[in-house]
């Protein structure tokens, strides 16, 4: 039952209005602690300087896409247990297939309403107070 | 929601950004040099801006992106090939898509039409292949979680620490490929997968000996951690700001002029100048070094690449030449020459207006084409490239070329000239510049829009430029455009005319000399030309031009300033003395006074004097006319000018 101070949450999204607006979103459950990368690439190198609870990733970007972004954290023993939730407008069925054999740890559509967001991490972390 | 409304322009500026991504990926499919990255980014581009929309549930664009992304899906999962065909159906959905964010943004409604046409074709795609896509949009159409998915728990001890938890020891199976490493209190289930995940339940605890970094902690733990230093590299300002600092620079160099005045009529008091006067030389070079640069740096700051705007044009042609069933291929060139923005935003006007009508009036109709030996699509080319200090585009076509007889005959009936007039084959072509001349026999939806090519004129004028045309029957026209890098400062040359002081722009001058009155020729209406090395060049007398009585006329050796136009055509400009060359700051004598024949603007001396700043085209131009009738009134005399044996 984590508290909304204690999550660090990664946001990788190529799109900055997107990464803003999920900002927005993550300020109203209360989680401040919040950093912005814009591939999979800039993902990682965060990732190896820095620890995160959460990430929170689109699937297609240019660069490193959500899913090798995944497996890549995964083949990661220090980052292999992050919290990892895909945000995605695209559910290709193969694509979710893979996401979840590589270990995801949950998804959330776009677009999606700040309650949304709540239940999707509610799911992975508990409730979050 | 105010904080969305404040993210909102940050999306409408991605949204041109993928528009211009989106343009470029499919003018690279059209050539037949793509990639899987090519459509890759061409997907990513509709599909970005529809996940945008979406949370700022703008409907409409998502509606028509989710089926516009759904056929370039097919594309990216080869179920489709690139054909024409197919691309025009993507490229007619780009500009629905364009047109519908520029919607958003409180621009024109869409065609419910074209919309509508563009959808269907959109999904005729959709049917085509054997595979049903039914069920598959569906899916993405209710955006739910997939189905048989549930959401995999991480334990919440986690979050004391969210680096050391993470260090469990267990010390028995070291084996660590690829995901089965990990951990999982629930396996991630999905039913046909479900044998499978089985067997990683019983996975051992991951090994954990790598140090953590301790900086790195720190940040986590840290109440915001370097989560801004992903925007480092850009940040947007406010326009008004950077013109501000322009100004300022402007202003900076007045000063400077200023001070470099005092300091040489001081010098010229006290001659015998000592080691502080040298000290204070090189300290105010130093500055005004800076002041340039400085002057520079904010250009670059204000500088954008001309491919947003040419970009556009693709599709500017691409419907001109549907709505003149004419097929006309754009080429382009130079779309990272950079120029300063507001010279790009209003450049796109006066582009679009051309190009409308070289689509219109220079490219012929296919079978016209085919007769003629040419190939059945028409091309126009749009080319940037900075030359001089300048940046000159021009925009050729191949089509018909300018038809004289055609455009006499108009300007006769239009009563812009008279009938029995004298003009030479360029003098006709800059008639479609003269105001209120349209050719087009019908008011079409291209070019018949109440504006002429004298508007467009008169567009790029007020930007400093000038515009020109030749044109070659049956061969093509070409447009040249040649605009200032800037509107604020430039180099000028100061020169005396009949005792006034004016500046010439330094960077069309090619070359000044002294010439003595031997080559000098007189030849008929008074005009007179100079040989240098072999080639007649026309004199024009500034001070006669001007106006200005020359009380210094008698000067047996008269200074020439040799000037060149963009097109290469050279005029000798004469005055009494040049003074020398400085920065100069460009003010406009149309907003402060009124327009005045031959001058294009004003500046501020130094000594607070007021210096007239020489258009050096316009005044150029008038030598071109008087050439023009000596050529043709006195053609007889052309045997004798030879010069050859005098230089």
């Amino acid at each position: 039952m984590p508290d909304s101070a204690s999550i660090h949450v990664m946001i990788v999204d190529d799109q900055t209005s997107i990464r803003a607006i999920l900002r927005n979103s993550l300020a109203q459950l209360g989680i401040i602690n919040v950093s912005e990368r814009k591939n999979g690439k800039d993902a990682l190198e965060h990732l190896s300087q820095n620890s995160v609870n959460l990430i929170i990733s689109d699937f297609n970007m240019p660069e490193m896409n959500g899913l090798e972004l995944l497996k890549a954290v995964r083949a990661n023993p220090r980052t292999a247990k992050t919290a990892f939730i895909i945000l995605t407008g695209e559910a290709s069925k193969e694509l979710v297939q893979e996401a979840v054999k590589a270990g995801v740890n949950n998804f959330l559509a776009k677009p999606y309403t700040v309650g949304k967001l709540k239940a999707a991490m509610e799911a992975v972390f508990g409730t979050i107070v | 929601m105010d904080e969305l409304d404040a993210i909102k322009p940050i999306f409408f500026e991605e949204c041109s950004e993928q528009l211009v991504e989106l343009e470029r990926a499919l003018a690279v499919l059209e050539s037949g040099e793509a990639d899987q990255e090519t459509v890759n980014s061409a997907f990513r581009a509709v599909h970005s801006i529809k996940g945008g929309a979406g949370s700022f549930g703008m409907t409409e664009l998502v509606r028509f992106a989710h089926v516009f992304e759904t056929a370039l899906d097919l594309l990216r999962s080869n179920k489709i090939e690139p054909t024409q065909e197919v691309l025009n159906i993507f490229l007619r959905a780009t500009d629905i898509l364009s047109d519908l964010t520029a919607f958003e943004q409180g621009g024109e409604p869409v065609d419910e039409q074209r919309q509508q046409e563009s959808i269907q074709s959109l999904e005729k795609l959709l049917q085509k292949p054997e595979v049903d896509n039914s069920e598959e949009t569906e899916d993405e159409e209710d955006w739910g979680l997939p189905e048989g998915f549930v959401p995999v728990p991480v334990s919440a001890d986690m979050f004391s620490d969210p680096v050391s938890d993470q260090t469990s020891v267990d010390g028995q199976d070291d084996s660590t490929d690829g995901f089965e490493i990990f951990d999982l209190d629930t396996p991630p289930q999905i039913k046909e997968d479900e044998e499978k995940e089985k067997k990683t339940e019983k996975k051992p605890k991951i090994e954990e000996k790598t140090p953590v970094i301790s900086d790195g902690k720190k940040t986590a733990q840290g109440g915001r951690p370097a989560s801004s230093s992903s925007n480092a590299q850009s940040i947007r300002v406010d326009v008004n700001r950077i013109d501000r600092l322009m100004d300022l620079v402007g202003e900076l160099v007045i000063g400077q002029a200023a001070l470099r005045e005092v300091f040489s009529s001081s010098e010229k008091k006290h001659p015998h100048a000592d080691a502080s006067s040298n000290d204070l030389s090189n300290a105010m070079s130093s500055t005004e070094q800076l002041t340039r640069d400085l002057q520079d740096a904010i250009m670059a700051v204000r500088a954008q690449p001309m491919r947003a705007v040419f970009q556009r044009m693709q599709r500017v042609v691409r419907e001109a030449a549907h709505l003149a069933g004419k097929k006309v291929h754009l080429e382009m060139e130079g779309e990272d020459t950079e120029v300063d923005r507001t010279l790009i935003e209003k450049l796109t006007d006066p582009l679009t207006h051309m190009l409308r009508n070289a689509v219109d009036h220079g490219v012929e109709k296919e079978q016209v084409r085919l007769e003629q030996g040419k190939s059945a699509t028409g091309t126009i080319r749009l080319s940037a490239a900075h030359k001089s200090g300048r940046i000159v585009i021009t925009l050729s076509d191949d089509g018909a070329g300018i038809n004289r007889v055609r455009v006499r005959d108009i300007a006769v009936e239009k009563g812009i000239i008279s009938a029995d007039a004298q003009l030479s084959d360029s003098d006709i072509d800059n008639l479609i510049f003269a105001p209120g001349f349209s050719t087009a026999t019908t008011v079409t939806d291209l070019s018949g829009r109440g504006v002429g090519m004298d508007v467009v004129k008169q567009a790029i004028q007020d930007l400093g430029g000038r515009i020109s045309i030749t044109s070659e029957a049956g061969k093509g026209s070409s447009f040249s455009l040649s605009l200032p890098l800037t509107l604020a400062v430039m180099d000028g040359m100061l020169v005396t005319v009949a005792g006034q002081l004016l500046i010439l722009p330094v960077s069309c001058i090619v070359e000044t000399m002294q010439i003595s009155k031997e080559n000098i020729f007189v030849s008929g209406n008074n005009s007179t030309v100079i040989c240098v090395r072999g080639i007649f060049i026309p004199i024009v007398d500034v001070a006669k031009s001007l106006g200005m009585e020359n009380r210094q006329g008698n000067s047996n050796q008269p200074v020439i300033l040799i000037v060149e136009d963009d097109a290469g055509k050279m005029t000798a400009l004469a005055v009494n003395r040049i003074e020398g060359q400085m920065q100069v700051v460009i003010k406009s004598i149309e907003k402060n006074y009124r327009s005045v024949r031959y001058v294009s603007a004003a500046t501020i001396l130094g000594s607070g004097r007021v210096a007239l700043i020489l258009d050096v085209p316009e005044i150029a131009a008038s030598a071109e006319g008087r050439m023009l009738n000596m050529w043709t009134s006195e053609n007889e005399n052309e045997s004798s000018l030879e010069c050859a044996g005098k230089v």
